[in-house]
């Protein structure tokens, strides 16, 4: 029995290349994913527009990166939680940034343009069209940010929209490094638990795959080369 | 009354006449027969504006079996088991409940802006001392907000009362001394009110008003300290014979002081005292200049005495979590136990749980015609799918299938009795095929399809003709029309009957012109259109008397149960 032959572009996670990218395909966008960031086989990817995931970051499965509108950015050590959706839809241009440490909690819909560093954007969430969230700040379960709007540095929104601000975050260099920190280590965690789709989006798009090499070997691919 | 139709709606009969509980408590307590000529078993009229509040779905029924009657939440009284804490689950003794203010007196505590529970957490430097905060999960308020820091993660309540009685006495800590006695006039800058707490205030008041009802009561009994059992009954009979003492004699002269009220800060009361250039001012500038997020709602200050006073977020305190009770309920006629749950406050098992739905025939109506059926509406879950009501062609008949079902274990006559026409102002004809039935006993769940032919288990034991022949036509046959007095279908604790329905119309043709007030009459109001059909049902069946264990078993007894049902058919069109 001979071994399917791999597409050299193959880049396993042993095999440590910092970033694989793809071209335009017809099946997924432009893909520039982290060799140590976790997207889950059954995440879905969608649009034409670049999509950007960073070191260590986790994309659980079903969450979905959209696209469609625009460029996605997911920093290093985000969380995207199941159903969670980022990213707008098509037939409205701007990019979504999501920086360090965010984690993104199932089901919240993230439109916004920016978000900031450590923020925790809650179960169904949602950060309306061109809305900014701050450093730090966070948007508790079920709650709206209007589209435009602005959640400040250390921020909190919470019971129906109401507002504050975490002074403690803002007085303590300590306690914001140790929410990062926390973070950290919930990637970590989950870097056993989501398993990574590897192949899936990290080979050459599906389309050339499918070209070379026989109908069943890129699952052979997916699994890693047997010999 | 929710019209999601068709529906089976019960009157309890508590609210049917305001009399009907005083003279159910005279009646005697197990199957009183019901008067035919009783006012109170007249026609029921479903749409009267009263029976808005008598019916009930089943669901919300429960029942009394000492008055053998529905009772619905209006006729019963609920009674608290248990008092507990949500946050710690500690069941707290009734005496010590009032004492505690109903609140947790352990380390649970709320945040006094979202009230989620609040969490200690370490903010200390590594350097330094450990540091606690009590920090809100859900909108991240902490202590630290309020100036208040802990050096232990336990024994919160203590520690944050210590926290407060030093905060305010540091802040009033000069007007403690004979602030009563000052009069109101002279207040100077030094005894200006501050912020006091509100249970020290209290515990001051209520010595202050003990001290004076004991001054103002009678004078303290002269013959206390004998040796005699009952020192009034001595003092009574001293009192005939003029036995009283010197001192006694004495205070008996002396005209009784007039209770007087509290005042001043050392009697525990605050009152409002005008400042020049006092505290309001400030405050009101400091609430100009801040944003509405940061001063207090009335919530925030009603829902715990401590932040009573507070004016802006940064003022509030840590709430102690507010206790939950357990509650039971009983039958406001006899007293009976209806509802019990398990006094542990983790369990969420019930003691005696007496619904309505395991104590009466159940009913329940659709269309003969399967392609006539309407969705169920329980079970439209999503919103996109559509709720479509039943519509009713006036003059047209329809058939329908009562389903009634059997709760009890055992065998059960069921009457039903309906008005030939509909009350309201839409006249409909109700006719039931087969008003006189029996109901096979409810058993075990699996009986119905472990058994090998129901006709054995539900043929009825009464042997009337009737229910003999229901036996025997008992078949599926599709081709069936359904017959006068017989039964439509029969399983084991189920019998289905046909009810035969001529909607009214809603506008009454006549070729006479009628009158303005007769046509202002007419104009119909609020749900007039819908069709629906007042049922009394009256079950009758034998019931094992409860005897105790070794004791003779006694014969069997009748018991009875009669009751309004109302079924909501469908809205006539117009």
């Amino acid at each position: 029995m001979s071994a399917p032959r791999l597409p050299s572009q193959t880049s396993n996670r042993s095999q440590t290349s910092n970033t694989s990218s793809a071209a335009a395909a017809s099946v997924r966008p432009p893909l520039k994913i982290h060799s140590t960031a976790i997207v889950s086989e059954r995440a879905v990817l969608t649009g034409s527009h670049p999509i950007t995931i960073g070191e260590r970051a986790v994309i659980h499965p079903f969450a979905h990166l959209r696209a469609e509108g625009g460029s996605v950015t997911i920093g290093e050590y985000c969380t995207i939680d199941e159903t969670a959706v980022v990213g707008l839809p098509a037939g409205e241009g701007g990019e979504v940034v999501l920086e360090k440490g965010v984690a993104v909690h199932s089901g919240a819909v993230v439109l916004g343009s920016i978000i900031g560093e450590g923020s925790e954007i809650g179960v169904k969430a949602r950060i309306g069209k061109g809305a900014t969230v701050g450093q730090y700040a966070t948007v508790a379960a079920a709650e709206t940010v209007e589209d435009g709007g602005n959640v400040g540095d250390f921020g909190v929104v919470f019971g129906r929209g109401r507002k504050r601000v975490d002074g403690l975050l803002e007085g303590s260099e300590e306690l914001r490094e140790l929410r990062l920190t926390s973070q950290r280590k919930m990637c970590k965690a989950l870097e056993s638990l989501v398993p990574d789709g590897g192949m899936k989006w990290r080979g050459p798009p599906l389309v050339q795959v499918q070209l070379e090499l026989a109908p069943h070997a890129h699952m052979n691919a997916i699994k890693g080369p047997t010999l | 009354m929710d019209l999601a139709l068709p529906s089976a709606h019960y009157a309890c009969p508590c609210s049917s006449s305001p009399s009907a509980i005083t003279s159910a408590r005279r009646a005697s307590h197990i199957s009183a027969p019901l008067k035919d000529d009783d006012p109170e078993q007249s026609t029921f009229d479903p749409h009267s504006p009263r029976s808005a509040y008598n019916l009930l779905p089943l669901t919300h029924l429960l029942f009394c079996d000492e008055c053998s009657q529905i009772r619905c939440p209006k006729c019963t009284i609920e009674e608290v088991i248990t008092w507990y804490c949500p946050s710690c689950l500690f069941e707290v003794p009734s005496g010590s409940v009032r004492g505690d203010g109903n609140r947790c007196a352990r380390s649970c505590l709320d945040c006094p802006v979202c009230e989620a529970p609040l969490n200690p957490t370490s903010i200390g430097e590594r350097d330094t001392a450990e540091e606690y905060v009590l920090r809100c999960g859900y909108c991240h308020w902490t202590s630290a907000d309020a100036g208040i820091k802990l050096a232990k993660s336990t024994k919160l309540t203590e520690q944050l009362a210590k926290f407060r009685r030093t905060r305010v006495e540091g802040a009033s800590g000069l007007q403690h001394d004979d602030e009563a006695n000052v009069p109101r006039v002279a207040i100077t800058e030094a005894s200006k009110p501050q912020p006091r707490d509100h249970d020290d205030a209290f515990g001051k008041l209520t010595t202050f008003y003990k001290e004076q009802l004991s001054e103002s009561s009678d004078a303290p009994n002269p013959y206390g300290g004998s040796n005699y059992n009952s020192p009034t009954n001595l003092a009574r009979i001293m009192g005939i014979y003029g036995g009283l003492s010197r001192s006694a004699l004495k205070k008996s002269r002396e005209k009784p002081q007039p209770m007087r009220e509290a005042h001043g800060v050392n009697e525990g009361v605050a009152t409002f005292q005008p400042e020049e250039d006092g505290d309001e001012r400030d405050i009101v500038g400091k609430m100009r200049e801040l944003g509405w997020d940061d001063l207090t709602s009335e919530q925030q200050q009603v829902v715990a005495p401590v932040n009573g006073d507070a004016r802006f977020t940064s003022e509030l305190w840590p709430v102690s979590t507010r206790l939950r009770t357990k509650r039971g309920k009983r039958c406001k006629v006899c007293n009976q136990i209806v509802f019990r749950p398990e006094a542990k406050p983790g369990s969420t098992r019930t003691k005696v749980r007496m619904l309505a739905h395991d104590h009466i025939p159940k009913l329940a109506l659709q269309p003969l015609n399967v392609a006539a059926r309407a969705q169920d509406p329980s079970f439209i879950v999503r919103k996109d799918q559509l709720y479509v009501e039943p519509n009713l062609r006036p003059h047209a008949a329809q058939q329908y299938v009562l389903t009634v079902t059997n709760p009890l274990f055992e065998t059960v006559k069921v009457t039903l009795t309906t008005p030939a026409i509909t009350p309201g102002k839409v006249k409909s004809r109700v006719t039931i095929l087969c008003p006189e039935f029996s109901i096979g006993p409810a058993g075990e769940m699996w009986d119905d399809a472990l058994s090998s032919s129901t006709a054995s288990t539900s043929r009825p034991e009464d042997g009337s003709r009737k229910a003999a022949m229901a036996s025997l036509t008992g078949g599926e046959d599709s081709e069936r029309q359904p017959e006068a007095g017989k039964v439509w279908e029969k399983s084991r604790n189920r019998t289905k009957v046909i009810l035969e329905i001529v909607p009214g119309a809603l506008k009454e043709i006549s070729i006479v012109p009628k009158a303005e007030e007769a046509q202002a009459s007419e104009v119909l109001g609020e749900d007039e259109d819908v069709l629906q059909v007042p049922i009394f049902v009256r079950a009758e069946w034998m019931a094992e008397v409860s005897h105790p264990p070794g004791g003779k078993p006694e014969p069997k007894e009748l018991r009875e149960i009669g009751y309004w049902c109302v079924l909501g058919v469908g809205r006539i069109m117009g």
